[in-house]
């Protein structure tokens, strides 16, 4: 996840600076659509009111040149990329750290559980089954051994 | 349909062939959990061995013997109903039986004491009476082991009121399996230890690349080569009694809550572990020979099954060509 979110900016960053005046590239659509609402009698309305309504808000400064209101918003978008970059960075190598951790005491804590249960006092009661959902868990290879040697036995299974 | 039978019993643990001590090593033998335990040690280890599965076997039947009024499994037993405090060892068995008991989807049961002493089987096998007059009772089926709460965090166990817990086999698997585990880290390397049949290998004989083996038939024994693993075999042949004129034995049903009414005299398995073992021959020979194939194939479990008139069949991995038929 942290490594994704990294990529991510790395990303953004190189678009950014390889396409510097994308921001400010009004899309040939537009234009096309603006010519769309001129020629619709509602639509010219719909623009004069938003024309009237953009009157009301606060305008710029009488001082503030052209080209700056032109660059403003590409520098402010860069800093608030950057800023973003930082804060996602920062959430990321915290996240990670986090989810790190919780592995971690994860780790412990079921190693704890088994040396709780595998401690029985003087007697080894460890059993591999005891962990497993299937107690026939099977290795396989049991009787593996040659023909060849005395048939006299050394022991023996009996009907218990 | 239950048979009837004229046996004269209890019948002694059956003879056992003649065994030969391999080079380098000896044996040891002693009394404990109902049962005769022997073992095979390498000669300059005997002594400290030989004490490692003493003590073992004793502290095991000490806790877990339903035969002890003040084992801690019969004070378990006489408190149904509410949380009780048990020991790693207890819990420990508790949990590999009902592990068990879950895989075999009940056939294996731990929780029939209640049955099994209906049917006369309340006191140890040497005491038993050569006939019980006894009521006859139905039969109750068992499946209430699934009732059983436990608490691994507090180590706690309520049983459900009206059930009462026998290890008996199992315990006896995992003694052994704990026993090899104690000779191991003792810095033992090469041990056998036998429980009343039930019996698990460490390493080879100094002297041998492989454990040979007798395995029981009705007018024969088989022996087999054993590299690694354990080995258990599961029948009627020597702990049945008579109540009434009825046949008992040790071996459940739960389906019933009687003995089971099987078509094999015997069934013999080789598995990894004593304890697998020893609930992997109980269950297939309550199974039956058909059923109890399919379910060691499902398990990749090797097989022996002896018929009640004497034939025998082998479930596969069952090493066939390897064993040779000695006549008793």
């Amino acid at each position: 996840m942290a490594l994704l979110n990294v990529i991510l900016l790395f990303r953004m960053e190189i678009e950014l600076e390889t396409n510097p005046y994308e921001y400010n590239k009004t899309p040939p659509m537009a234009s096309q659509q603006n010519q769309l609402y001129q020629s619709r009698p509602a639509e010219a309305h719909n623009k004069q009111f938003l024309e009237s309504q953009n009157q009301q808000l606060p305008q710029r400064s009488a001082g503030q040149k052209a080209g700056t209101q032109a660059k403003m918003p590409k520098a402010r978008a860069l800093d608030l990329a950057n800023s973003l970059k930082r804060t996602l960075a920062v959430a990321s190598i915290i996240g990670f750290g986090m989810f790190g951790g919780l592995v971690a005491m994860h780790q412990v804590s079921t190693t704890s559980s088994q040396s709780t249960q595998s401690t029985s006092g003087s007697s080894n009661t460890s059993s591999s089954s005891q962990n497993s959902n299937n107690f026939f868990n099977q290795q396989g290879g049991n009787t593996s051994g040659t023909n060849n040697t005395s048939s006299t036995p050394v022991t023996g299974t009996s009907i218990s | 349909m239950e048979q009837t039978t004229h046996h004269q019993h209890p019948s002694p643990e059956p003879a056992s062939p003649n065994y030969t001590t391999p080079a380098g090593m000896r044996r040891e033998e002693f009394r404990a959990m109902g049962t005769t335990i022997s073992m095979l040690l390498p000669e300059n280890q005997l002594e400290m061995g030989a004490e490692i599965v003493r003590a073992l076997f004793s502290e095991w039947e000490q806790a877990l013997s339903r035969f002890l009024s003040e084992s801690e499994l019969s004070q378990l037993n006489q408190q149904p109903g509410k949380p009780v405090a048990v020991s790693n060892l207890l819990y420990d068995v508790l949990a590999t039986a009902l592990n068990a008991a879950r895989t075999t989807e009940g056939v294996y049961d731990p929780a029939l004491l209640e049955q099994l002493e209906q049917l006369g089987y309340d006191r140890t096998f040497d005491d038993l009476p050569i006939n019980r007059f006894d009521p006859i009772i139905p039969g109750e089926p068992g499946g209430r082991w699934r009732g059983i709460k436990v608490d691994p965090i507090h180590r706690q166990v309520t049983l459900p009121t009206g059930i009462k817990l026998d290890f008996g086999g199992i315990a006896k698997g995992m003694a052994v399996d704990a026993a090899l585990e104690n000779l191991y880290q003792s810095g033992i390397s090469s041990a056998m230890v036998n429980a009343g049949g039930d019996l698990s290998v460490l390493g080879l004989p100094p002297s041998d690349e492989q454990w040979q083996v007798a395995v029981p038939g009705q007018k024969q024994y088989w022996t087999i080569p054993l590299h690694h693993g354990a080995i258990a075999t599961s029948g009627i042949a020597h702990r049945h009694w008579q109540q009434g004129n009825l046949l008992r034995h040790h071996i459940l049903d739960p389906r019933t809550g009687l003995p089971a009414q099987s078509d094999l005299w015997s069934v013999t398995v080789v598995a990894d572990r004593c304890e697998q073992a020893e609930v992997a021959a109980k269950v297939a020979f309550i199974l039956g020979s058909k059923s109890g194939a399919d379910f060691l194939h499902k398990h990749h479990i090797a097989g022996l099954f002896v018929h009640e008139d004497g034939t025998w069949e082998t479930v596969e991995p069952w090493p066939i060509e390897l064993m040779e038929e000695v006549s008793k």
